[in-house]
């Protein structure tokens, strides 16, 4: 009953003071909106690439062109130092410097310069600058891959409409070689004149008869003996017609293994797809969540900042301003154990912040059409009731601690920065050396965030975040004793 | 003759950090009275009350409510204890009626005691058409009532008032010592209240104690007090051109005279042998050629007596 009444008397305070509710309640409630309406796609606007090279040739045209859609804009420079002074000034986000006359056989590369202190525009651009190039490499390497597969294609018939003459050659030679070596044997064959002219003198003894009887048939076999040497010479001709005959033989049946073994070659390629060729393996991006938008993603983040700053802040606030009221003194003469003002204090700022978290969840429903059931809206209201917890027990532990609200306004604010900085919002907490991201992991923010993503994101039920879940009750449970002692201690000047 | 002891204060000392600003105080509260604690400021009225409520520990020494020590049920003593503080101890922006209802249930009362009692304190005083108003929108008198009402929601036993006229006006002063008589006589609370005020104590106070240097130096009734120096009288000396110190040279050796001092062109002499003094100072007004202006004889009142003491 008490503590219904320290909860009634806070809301009343708070409703009462307008400018305070108008931020406590409001302020989270607009912000989400705005990021809602902003924020509630999955692209970048009006990027500008800055381009420079000494000449533009038709492939860096292509490419430039390639890049330009309505998202980049690509904004020629005209030197290189300018391109640079424009990624630094943030007149372009990017610049591109690209080689005169680019070739595809150019080997100099086409260099980015970024601005690294913009880090996740930096990635969010070169990512989709990589991928935009990567396409563009891709249309280059499928045009070259494809002339290659078609000369080959081309020589592989041809191969194989020629490569069956080759036989009939090779026949035409083994006959032509046959005929020669008979000629060749038949002019062997060839007797000298000499037994002839011996028949003739016999006869000539025989008949006696003068010599001068058989004058023209001497000078006839004479003739035909000189006929005779004549052919006899000529028939080493042959003999080596024969032989050169042969190893075109062996040439050709050489050339006949080789054009087979081309067509084998060829026919043994199994992939000839050139998409294949060009990316042998291939490989899909598939988002883990259902959503695609800049919000869906970002809504676990962006509610755990909404979570940790109106935690800590209106947990604060709500106790140095009890602190510092001039009824701090009856309350605390009262016959009311301190724990009671805790725990009004503590359920006050988890009703309003639980009630922030209901308008957000109906304003982003509404918005982005997120189907929730009712199992998941159960496990995400109780991942929002712990890790709200643990920031109102920070900012009621920093209230406590401090005496000035000032002071209180500061610490709290710079707890939930530190908190904020050591998360993954900022830089990934990867980049972290591994002892420092091991305690690091252990970061309110980035245990909520955590329970926020395996409910909203993948839909997943707490049974799974057990871990994460022991950690944020043990971190409750802490606060909770502090939170009781530092008041205690506070209250005793 | 003194009544038993209805709070008593035994040897209360309290330090913060070097600054000693209590010091072994004794006090005894008797009940059913107006108790008025006197002191200047910064002399420890505000941190003795905060140790008698509970909200300070001493450092040594202990409290007795009604023969039990203060620190052993402290819920159940506090309980008794109504408290209004000197800037006033309520919501500003919460109403007279949410202001009575939420310390009502802070000292664990249920609604209908609570909601006859607000009647009933709200006419005690003088807020009855004030219950919705908004505490902040309401005077400097109206919220100073406002505030012994919320120490009154519970009915107590005894209410603490720290300098509860301050920043007053004096007719506004004068309806808050009426309203705390009105209280003392018609609800019976024992009233302990600090001012630095004597001549309020006067009008209201059954008892009074002079808190100075860290500690208690006198108690008892105003008549008791003022009877301390009943022997006291104060000459009051004009002369022309005003050389005071050559008189008070010549007469400050005398054992009659108990105190000196300047105010504006008066030279007030505080002593017990008021004739005698006159006519030492006549004498040497008389031999130093001044001009006597005025000279009287007067009784001193008693906060003067109080400014004396606590010089």
């Amino acid at each position: 009953m008490k503590i219904l009444q320290v909860i009634i008397k806070n809301l009343k305070l708070l409703t009462r003071s307008k400018g305070s509710a108008l931020i406590v309640l409001l302020g989270p409630l607009i912000l989400m909106l705005l990021i809602s309406l902003s924020f509630n796609n999955s692209t970048l606007f009006n990027v500008k690439i800055g381009a420079y090279s000494d000449s533009y040739s038709e492939l860096a045209e292509s490419i430039l062109s390639q890049l330009e859609d309505e998202q980049y804009k690509v904004v020629k420079v005209d030197s290189e130092e300018d391109c640079v002074d424009k990624v630094k000034t943030e007149v372009v986000q990017l610049c591109l410097l690209i080689p005169p006359s680019l070739q595809i056989t150019s080997h100099e590369p086409i260099t980015f310069y970024v601005d690294d202190s913009r880090i996740n525009l930096v990635h969010l651009i070169i990512n989709t600058i990589s991928n935009k190039l990567s396409i563009k490499s891709e249309e280059l390497s499928i045009d070259l891959t494809t002339k290659i597969v078609n000369v080959l294609n081309d020589a592989n018939v041809k191969i194989a409409e020629e490569s069956p003459n080759l036989p009939e050659v090779k026949s035409t030679l083994t006959l032509t070689e046959s005929k020669l070596s008979e000629l060749d044997s038949a002019i062997s064959g060839l007797e000298s004149t000499s037994s002839i002219s011996s028949e003739i003198s016999n006869i000539q003894l025989s008949l006696n008869v003068s010599s001068g009887e058989f004058s023209n048939l001497t000078s006839l076999v004479s003739a035909l003996e000189t006929k005779i040497s004549q052919v006899k010479s000529s028939s080493e001709g042959v003999s080596s017609l024969v032989s050169q005959i042969s190893k075109e033989k062996e040439k050709v049946e050489r050339l006949n293994s080789a054009l087979s073994s081309i067509i084998i070659n060829i026919d043994s390629i199994e992939i000839k797809d050139i998409d294949k060729i060009v990316n042998p393996i291939s490989s899909e991006v598939r988002p883990i969540t259902t959503d695609s938008t800049h919000l869906g993603n970002a809504f676990p983040v962006l509610l755990m900042i909404v979570l940790m700053f109106t935690g800590i802040v209106l947990s604060t606030s709500t106790v140095i301003d009890e602190k510092t009221s001039k009824a701090y003194l009856r309350n605390y003469i009262s016959p009311t154990p301190s724990v009671f003002f805790i725990i009004g204090d503590y359920a006050f700022s988890l009703i309003i912040m639980l009630l922030q978290m209901a308008v957000i969840f109906i304003v982003t429903i509404l918005a982005t059409s997120a189907p929730f059931s009712y199992i998941e809206l159960l496990n995400t209201l109780v991942a929002l009731i712990l890790i709200s917890s643990v920031f109102i027990l920070i900012g009621m532990f920093i209230g406590y601690v401090f005496r000035s609200s000032e002071t209180a306004n500061m610490a709290s604010i710079s707890v939930a920065t530190v908190l904020l900085f050591f998360s993954s919002t900022v830089l990934p907490l990867e980049t972290l050396p591994v002892t420092i991201r091991e305690i690091v992991k252990y970061n309110p923010f980035v245990l909520g965030e955590s329970l926020l993503r395996q409910t909203i994101l993948f839909k997943e039920s707490l049974q799974g975040s057990y871990i994460v879940m022991s950690a944020i009750i043990l971190y409750i449970s802490v606060l909770a004793v502090l939170t009781y002692l530092t008041r205690r201690l506070n209250k005793n000047i | 003759m003194p009544r038993a002891p209805f709070i008593e204060i035994k040897g209360v000392s309290k330090t913060f950090g070097k600054n000693i600003v209590l010091n072994n105080l004794n006090l005894s509260i008797p009940y059913g009275e107006i108790f008025g604690i006197l002191g200047k400021s910064g002399s420890g009225k505000t941190t003795l009350l905060n140790i008698l409520i509970g909200f300070i520990h001493p450092d040594k020494g202990n409290i007795t409510f009604q023969s039990r020590d203060i620190n052993y049920d402290l819920f159940e003593v506090r309980k008794q204890f109504g408290f209004a503080a000197q800037e006033g101890s309520f919501y500003p922006t919460l109403t007279v009626e949410e202001n009575l209802t939420y310390f009502g249930k802070m000292y664990n009362k249920n609604s209908d005691y609570i909601k006859k009692r607000i009647s009933k304190l709200l006419s005690l005083v003088e807020l009855g058409k004030k219950e919705n108003v908004v505490a902040g929108n309401l005077s400097a008198g109206m919220q100073k009532r406002l505030d012994i009402a919320c120490s009154l929601i519970h009915d107590p036993k005894i209410v603490v008032l720290d300098e509860p006229t301050q920043d007053l006006d004096p007719a506004l002063r004068r309806e808050i010592l009426d309203l705390l008589k009105k209280i003392n006589k018609e609800e019976e609370t024992t009233i302990i209240l600090t001012t630095h005020l004597l001549g309020e104590v006067e009008v209201i106070c059954d008892r009074v104690a002079i808190l100075h240097e860290n500690t208690i130096i006198k108690q008892g009734t105003v008549d008791e007090l003022e009877d301390i120096f009943s022997g006291t009288k104060e000459i009051h000396i004009v002369t022309s051109p005003g050389n005071y110190k050559s008189i008070v040279e010549y007469i400050r050796g005398d054992k009659d005279i108990e105190g000196i001092r300047k105010v504006g062109n008066k030279l007030i002499v505080y002593a017990q042998d008021a004739e005698k003094v006159m006519k030492a100072l006549l004498t040497v007004i008389d031999k130093e050629d001044e001009e006597l202006i005025e000279i009287g004889l007067h009784k001193p009142p008693l906060d003067e007596v109080f400014e004396y003491l606590t010089k």
